[in-house]
């Protein structure tokens, strides 16, 4: 058998990234998200000779990611700090301003995790819900509902810089 | 998409993992392999195992039975592989083809219940 | 009367030879394997498959491949992979077909997608009305899949592939039961 794209040196180049970005996003702790990442790779490993194509594997990878991200969110009943002062925030709107980049990293993180994950995979990964709900193994409706949720949060607390 | 889903987009970009990330899970696959070998075949103890059991025939049953775990778990993940190609490209027609196989298994029973 | 003999011996080991070669892999991909980028290979005869059994686990993955295995004859896949679209013409498609245009195989299904611009065929060889075989070539502008099941394959089977093997269950899919699961 000859596929090139099929060792681990050759996903984790490719891949290591989103899998700690997913991580990352979900669990907001850097060094859990370092754990996570390690662990999922590991796990790529010991299926790597079932994975039957580079598709394959990415979906594994993102699946995995989010949902050994989740658990270990839940393992430790971490909830991330996020201040609901939307005054602080300057009040012009742009879409690269670094300040209103955190403050979002920072509220994405205090939603709940199921909301969370959704809400990463689709901004960050650039999923369709349906991609999403194979991903989480969670309903199509309930994707979306979460999504919607999600941005109702989101645009509560950030409306007065995103008018 | 409204501005909200534009800066979340922004926010929510793809962070490189840290540099030394690689390096420590190519380690721990490295350890892993070997922890999970025979006890004869981890790298300290290699030569120390040949030169004591060179003479001894349980290397070569021993060594036999490795190997067949070896080529049963290489089989084991050949059959994996198959299924997993065949289940791919099926997943756009399998809809199609169960409603075929289902259809001639129907006008089979047909068949025989007419005879 | 002993040369007669031996001629006709060997008249029937040639005849028959090829034919089980063939039987194992029916078509000759040797000129694709030359261009492609990327070849995967497996064959599994009855033998290899009845070992393989042996070192399934009790995983619900495994379980699941033991089942559609156990009464199969072979399993054979060949997947090429292109560095470059057009790699293989029409020409040579209809002739990856022409095996199974014989009165042994229906041609069940072709299906061409625009959204993933790949077709898909997919053969069944029916002895006395049950499926014995079957046969799906699929291809892609940067890959030809090529999938040769021997024995008998149920439509459970076929749904249990999808939604297993890491294979995300297609949304249109429907669970065909198992007789086993209904008793």
């Amino acid at each position: 058998m000859s596929t090139p794209w099929r060792t681990l040196e050759a996903l984790l180049a490719k891949h290591q990234a989103m899998v700690f970005s997913i991580a990352l996003r979900i669990t907001c702790d850097r060094s859990l998200a370092e754990e996570v990442t390690q662990d999922v790779f590991l796990e790529l490993h010991r299926n790597l000779g079932g994975m039957a194509s580079e598709d394959h594997a990415l979906f594994w990878l993102r699946k995995v990611s989010a949902h050994r991200a989740i658990d270990a969110v839940r393992r430790l009943a971490r909830i991330p700090e996020a201040t609901d002062d939307a005054a602080e925030l300057p009040g012009e709107s742009s879409s690269s301003d670094p300040m209103l980049a955190r403050r979002l990293q920072q509220l994405v993180a205090g939603l709940p995790e199921n909301i969370r994950a959704v809400i990463v995979l689709r901004y960050q990964e650039d999923l369709m819900p349906e991609e999403i709900s194979r991903t989480l193994n969670m309903p199509v409706a309930t994707v979306k509902s979460n999504l919607q949720r999600g941005l109702e949060l989101l645009r509560r607390k950030t409306e007065k810089v995103l008018r | 998409m409204d501005d909200l889903e534009q800066a979340l987009r922004t926010a929510l970009q793809r962070e490189p993992a840290p540099e030394y990330l690689a390096g420590r899970i190519l380690s721990r696959v490295g350890q892993e392999s070997i922890a999970t070998l025979p006890w004869w075949r981890m790298p300290r103890v290699r030569w120390a195992t040949a030169v004591a059991l060179a003479a001894c025939v349980t290397v070569g049953v021993l060594e036999r039975e490795r190997e067949q775990r070896l080529r049963g778990e290489q089989a084991r993940q050949q059959v994996l592989l198959a299924l997993r190609i065949t289940g791919s490209k099926l997943r756009g027609v399998q809809r199609q083809v169960v409603q075929q196989f289902s259809d001639s298994n129907a006008s089979d029973s047909n068949e025989r219940g007419r005879q | 009367m002993k040369m007669k003999l031996l001629a006709l011996m060997a008249v029937f080991l040639f005849a028959t030879t090829p034919a089980r070669a063939q039987a194992a892999f029916p078509v000759d991909t040797s000129k694709l394997a030359e261009r492609a980028e990327e070849t995967t290979t497996v064959s599994l005869d009855k033998n290899m498959l009845q070992f393989a059994s042996k070192f399934l686990s009790s995983s619900n993955e495994d379980q699941e491949a033991r089942r559609i295995i156990a009464n199969l004859d072979g399993i054979y896949v060949r997947t090429f992979e292109f560095k470059a679209p057009n790699s293989y013409s029409a020409a040579e498609l209809q002739g990856f077909r022409r095996p199974f245009s014989g009165p042994e195989w229906s041609h069940i299904v072709s299906v061409h997608s625009k959204e993933a611009d790949d077709d898909t065929d997919v053969y069944v060889r029916l002895v006395n009305g049950e499926v014995k075989g079957m046969f799906i070539l699929s291809a892609e502008k940067q890959e030809l899949t090529f999938v040769h099941i021997l024995g008998p394959i149920r439509p459970e089977d076929l749904t249990h592939l999808s939604g297993n093997f890491g294979i995300p269950r297609h949304p249109m899919a429907k669970e065909q039961p198992r007789k086993e699961d209904s008793q």
